[in-house]
């Protein structure tokens, strides 16, 4: 690739009070790729994406987004940034709305353009439409997903950052998610996908990082990782 | 006919001091429904803000009402700068951290002034304190006809800030979801310190209120602490409407109990009511909302 990076996570050690997680983990996404991030149960994935947008502050390591140092940056200055993660476990706001919800996607932004970007998320998701008035704590789990992967839309995001998922969710919607993260990436979107579906996430990514033990285990493109004898035992059974 | 007339007279002035009461409830509701914490220093900046309206009045000459615009800003930068430099810090998240640092804030606010301005009792003289508006069933002192349009003016604004605001969209995500809501990039500690800051403020409108149709002592918080925690269960915690029609409720029973019961046994009534809703209905009458 000769183009920068968008995202470079570099050296990064992390953990949580007495538990370390991370060590030395390093990555980069460039600009319209699809990049998986895979490992084992535990292995720290979702420790990574929160240290990354401010969630929480890593111990040593950098991470630069748009060519800027963010490692020290509050969560919702990353977010004003152009950079935003679709949580794992979803968490939307049970008590709200759809709409609400959606609004409360543009928070940063400030209420500009929200009427067009709540109509651009209706469009790739035409059920929230239908129930744009119900509370989100009564959405099914694949409408919830839905209305996370909205609510993260709305934020005129560059990157997105989706943390499982197709956790939960029936095959049929598993294999419609992925289209849309093809479709989104079509639309400029750049997106770092960490999954438990690995066939499926190499299927669409571009390239993959696998982790072990909170460390950079294995990377390369997703056909170098689809054909490596070690990648098919450890994790896709083959 | 004569204890007829009474008895309408006590159910008037039941829920003119209910809507006052609710007022008082509703600062410490949102704080519980928002920051998950039972703020025991609630009771002792009622009584700090009474003072000052006190003082404003008798020092200054303001009128106690022209008071409220600023007793509410300034209480509010007080909620405010308690949540976010004293139990943000000091609290570390902890639940009996917090606990105990409000409890100390209420010490330290009661013994303050005791020290300052003694035990004494005070009230205000104004002119058109003993001014009475005849209802045709009722004559009402001015004081308690203002108290409650001005607390109910305040709960339907507090309302509309809550359901049709950005600011009151973030704060039920924040209730419910802290998490989520840094995820959209709310900075939750701010909106904690702001909502902290707007029940505070509750009480600011509240101590201009009550003052025209009370007193003030060093000890008067504890008077409305206690009838503001009944109205919170009663209500169901962290519910705004709740707060509103448990503090109607509440200064009904006061009221018409002392009918019935004599003045000093008419609080009797709301806390066999507080016992008996821990007792069978727990999350009170209502569901917990902000
Ligand atoms: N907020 C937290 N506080 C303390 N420990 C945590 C916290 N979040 C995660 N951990 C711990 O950090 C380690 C890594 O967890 P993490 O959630 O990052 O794993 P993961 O790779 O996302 O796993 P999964 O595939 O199950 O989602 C685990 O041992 C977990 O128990
Ligand atoms: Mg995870």
């Amino acid at each position: 690739m000769s183009k920068e990076a968008i995202l470079s996570v570099v050296g990064l050690e992390a953990g949580y009070a007495m538990l370390p997680v991370l060590f030395n983990v390093s990555l980069n996404v460039f600009p319209g790729e699809i990049v998986a991030v895979l490992g084992s149960n535990g292995v720290g994935k979702s420790t990574l994406i929160n240290h990354v947008v401010g969630m929480y502050r890593p111990n040593a390591g950098r991470v630069l987004f748009d060519g800027e140092d963010i490692t020290q940056e509050k969560a919702d200055a990353i977010v004003g940034r152009g950079l935003i993660q679709v949580p794992e476990g979803r968490r939307i706001f049970p008590n709200l709305s759809v709409q609400e919800n959606l609004t409360l996607g543009a928070y940063r932004r400030g209420g500009k353009n929200i009427v067009a970007n709540i109509e651009r998320v209706y469009r790739y998701f035409p059920k929230l439409k239908l129930r744009h008035e119900q509370l989100a704590g009564t959405l099914s789990g694949g409408e919830q997903q839905m209305l996370a992967i909205g609510r993260g839309l709305m934020s005129e995001p560059k990157m997105i950052m989706f943390d499982e998922p197709s956790l939960g969710l029936s095959p049929l919607l598993v294999a419609e998610m992925f289209e849309l993260f093809s479709r989104l990436r079509k639309d400029g979107l750049t997106i770092l996908l960490v999954e438990q579906n690995l066939a499926q996430s190499l299927e669409i990514a571009d390239r993959a990082y696998v982790l072990e033990n909170g460390r950079n285990a294995i990377s390369g493109t997703a056909k170098e990782l689809l054909d490596s004898a070690d990648v098919r035992k450890a994790y896709l059974g083959m | 006919m004569l204890s007829l007339e009474i008895l309408l007279h006590s159910v008037v002035t039941g829920l003119m001091n209910g809507a006052v009461y609710a007022l008082v409830a509703m600062g410490l509701t949102l704080i519980f429904g928002v920051l998950h914490i039972i703020n025991f220093a609630h009771g002792s900046l009622l009584m700090v803000a009474m003072y000052g309206v006190f003082f404003a009045v008798t020092l200054l000459g303001i009128d106690p009402y022209v008071t409220i615009p600023f007793m509410m800003v300034l209480m509010y930068f007080a909620g405010y700068g308690l949540q976010r430099y004293v139990i943000g810090n000091a609290g570390q998240g902890r639940d009996t951290n917090i606990l105990l640092i409000t409890l100390g804030a209420a010490v330290v606010m009661d013994n303050l002034a005791l020290y300052l301005w003694t035990g004494d009792t005070r009230q205000l003289q104004l002119d058109y304190m003993m001014a009475v508006v005849d209802l045709g069933f009722a004559l009402i002192p001015v004081t308690r006809i203002i108290a409650f349009v001005a607390a109910c003016a305040l709960f339907v604004a507090m309302w509309l800030v809550i359901e049709r605001t950005d600011f009151g969209r973030a704060m039920r995500a924040v209730a419910k979801e802290p998490f989520g809501a840094r995820v959209v990039g709310i900075d939750v500690d701010r909106v904690y310190a702001q909502t902290m800051g707007i029940g505070t403020a509750c009480l600011g409108a509240a101590a201009a209120l009550l003052l025209p149709i009370f007193y003030v002592n060093p000890q008067i918080g504890n008077v409305f602490v206690l009838l503001a925690f009944t109205i919170v269960v009663l209500g169901s915690m962290g519910n705004i409407v709740g707060a509103l029609v448990g503090g109607l409720l509440v200064g009904l029973v006061e009221s018409v109990g002392g009918f019935f019961l004599g003045d000093r046994l008419g609080q009797v009534g709301i806390f066999v009511i507080f016992i008996l809703i821990l007792t069978f209905r727990p999350q009170g009458l209502f569901s917990a909302r902000v």
